[in-house]
């Protein structure tokens, strides 16, 4: 029995020493500063729950209040860890973040995810989202990062449907630079009269002579750039991190 | 007076041209060849025998108004007497009445005698066959021009060039740099070495040809270069015969000037082609003095072709001694169009199927 109440007041301590509210509950919608009705947390949670269980990889939305004295990036990464989300042992999910006080949204891939989510695609998805976030159409906003969070995974699981539009749009560009090159030589090969702007043909052969020739350095400069780092890990499997303001 | 030189044949008296396949004179009456050497002291006898003096030219002018005739130049054929009128830069042509060639003996007299000529190597039927050659291979080339092509008029023309000799004493610096890149686990390094480089020396130039003719555009003449000098001999008027030629109406002092680009911009290449191993060369101040400077007058050998096609005219010139023709062609607008949309239609076609392909993989 004293067992238990040690340990009981252990995790209370544990929990109140972080800043990070560790949730309890397996759910997959975390609404902590009570942005939504509960009508529209049902709409959200299925829609999360529907996606999730489709390629075993969730997909979770959080709202919190602040991030406190972290930075968004620390606190989602934090908020993911802490409250161990994501399926099976490679934590396989992604995490929708909204920090209302800062008005900032991070997006979390990780394991699988992060493998078919790149900091490009987080990139592609706040994009598409952050109009709906912006006006507070928060339902929309999450349906759509769910649709495009599915639409990634079941890319990387089972290889993305054809995409006729942009493919053709790209061998039109490649056909019609191909052709402008093709035709400007064709048209080329119609003018012949060009002015002769030196004098090759008449250089004395045998008549250069180098007689001075210095190769003096001057200066060194030394730029450095850091890697790109899609991914940073924290089991060993990939994470990437992205988000911006809405 | 202007004085007429025509050249007669020993034999039976016809005008005799200088025939470009056989290098000599050769009479189209009856078939007799000579050496032009041999014409060149039967032309200073032939200089002997003009003791004619024809005063009445003079009163012809009367009827003419004032500087009206500056720009041209009568002339009697001596085989026919019909007037020949020419410009006052004519040197040689052909009788429009008996179509006798004659060569104007003043327009190379003095100090306008060329000191080089380079013959004709190649006859009106290679001109010919050059310019059918030339339409060839050009599928942006209207077909109705390259069918319903007439040749207007062809021409050999001994054109004046100038040619220039001279050294180069050059001093050029330039901008370089040399750029090393590497990386380690987080960071990518460019490094940038700058370097300024100089070099200096001498280059000699020769005999670079300037058209010493403005009535010729000087971008088609340049177009037909290079003249092999290999070729080139003294000046003597009988090579003129049967050709057309004109004497230089732009002087030397003048046509200096593109003489000094394009000697300019050859020795800027030739010394750059000395800096090596560097990533970017840029050059930065260029110092080129010229020394030994020498003009020379030659007449180089130049077919000119003119056709004329829906109402504008086209010039080729051919290099009469390489046989390297030139001409702006028209362009077929259809044509161009619909290469340009079959050719995107199927690269598109054939990138787009490679994508589904590569998608399947």
């Amino acid at each position: 029995m004293i067992k238990r109440i040690i340990s009981l007041a252990v995790a209370l301590l544990l929990c109140l020493s972080l800043t990070i509210p560790a949730f309890a509950t397996s759910t997959r919608l975390f609404d902590n500063a009570d942005l939504l009705t509960d009508e529209d947390e049902a709409i959200v949670l299925a829609k999360l729950d529907e996606v999730s269980e489709l390629h075993n990889v969730d997909v979770f939305v959080a709202i919190v209040e602040s991030v406190g004295d972290l930075t968004p990036d620390q606190y989602v990464n934090s908020f993911y860890d802490t409250n161990n989300l994501g399926y099976g042992d490679n934590k396989d999910g992604v995490l929708l973040l909204l920090s209302m006080e800062e008005r900032d949204y991070r997006i979390l891939s990780n394991g699988i995810a992060g493998d078919a989510i790149s900091s490009d695609d987080i990139d592609t998805i706040g994009n598409k989202i952050i109009d709906d976030l912006s006006s507070g159409d928060y339902v929309s906003a999450f349906t759509k990062f769910a649709d495009e969070c599915e639409y990634y995974i079941n890319g990387e699981i089972n290889g993305f449907p054809f995409n006729a539009g942009k493919n053709l749009l790209i061998s039109l560009a490649i056909g019609f630079v191909v052709a402008f090159i093709v035709t400007g030589m064709m048209r080329g090969q119609l003018k012949s009269v060009r002015a002769k702007a030196e004098a090759s043909d008449y250089v004395k052969s045998g008549s250069m002579h180098v007689t001075h020739s210095s190769d003096l350095f001057l200066y060194r400069n030394v730029t450095r750039t850091k890697k790109a780092e899609n991914s940073s890990s924290s089991s060993g499997s990939s994470r990437n991190v992205g988000g911006g303001k809405f | 007076m202007a004085v007429l030189q025509e050249y007669k044949c020993p034999c039976c008296g016809g005008a005799i041209e200088f025939d470009s396949n056989i290098q000599k004179m050769k009479c189209p009456y009856c078939d007799a060849e000579f050496e032009t050497e041999t014409l060149a002291s039967y032309d200073n006898e032939l200089n002997n025998e003009h003791t004619d003096d024809m005063k009445w030219e003079t009163a012809a002018g009367a009827d003419w108004q004032e500087g009206e005739t500056d720009g041209l130049r009568v002339f009697s054929c001596k085989s026919c007497g019909g007037e020949i009128v020419g410009d006052e830069t004519t040197g040689a042509t052909s009788c429009p009445y008996c179509g006798n060639p004659v060569v104007m003996m003043g327009q190379f007299s003095g100090a306008l005698k060329p000191d080089y000529i380079i013959p004709f190597k190649l006859d009106k039927k290679a001109a010919i066959e050059a310019l059918k050659k030339h339409y060839g291979g050009k599928r942006l080339l209207p077909k109705a021009f390259k069918d319903q092509n007439h040749i207007d008029e062809i021409k050999g023309v001994y054109v004046p060039f100038w040619l220039f000799d001279a050294d180069a004493d050059a001093y050029i610096r330039y901008k370089a740099t040399k750029v090393r890149s590497w990386s380690d686990s987080s960071y990518n390094y460019t490094e940038t070495s700058h370097f300024s480089v100089s070099r200096g020396g001498f280059i000699g130039f020769e005999r670079v040809p300037v058209d010493g003719s403005s009535k010729i555009d000087d971008t088609l003449m340049e177009s037909i270069e290079p003249f092999n000098f290999t070729d080139a001999v003294n000046f003597q008027t009988a090579y003129l015969a049967g050709y057309l030629a004109d004497k230089y109406d732009v002087d030397s002092q003048q046509s200096i000037a593109r003489a000094n680009e394009r000697i300019k911009r050859s020795t800027e290449e030739s010394f750059a082609s000395t800096v090596k191993g560097y990533t970017t060369v840029i050059p930065d101040s260029t110092n080129v003095r010229l020394q030994n400077g020498v003009a020379k007058y030659a007449l180089y050998p130049v077919w000119l072709l003119n056709t004329s096609w829906n109402g504008q005219k086209y010039t080729f010139a051919m290099n009469g001694q390489t046989g390297k023709l030139v001409g702006d062609l028209p362009l077929d607008k259809g044509a161009y169009k619909r290469w340009l949309f079959g050719l995107a239609g199927a690269v598109s076609a054939v990138a787009f199927a490679i994508s589904y392909l590569i998608w399947l993989l």
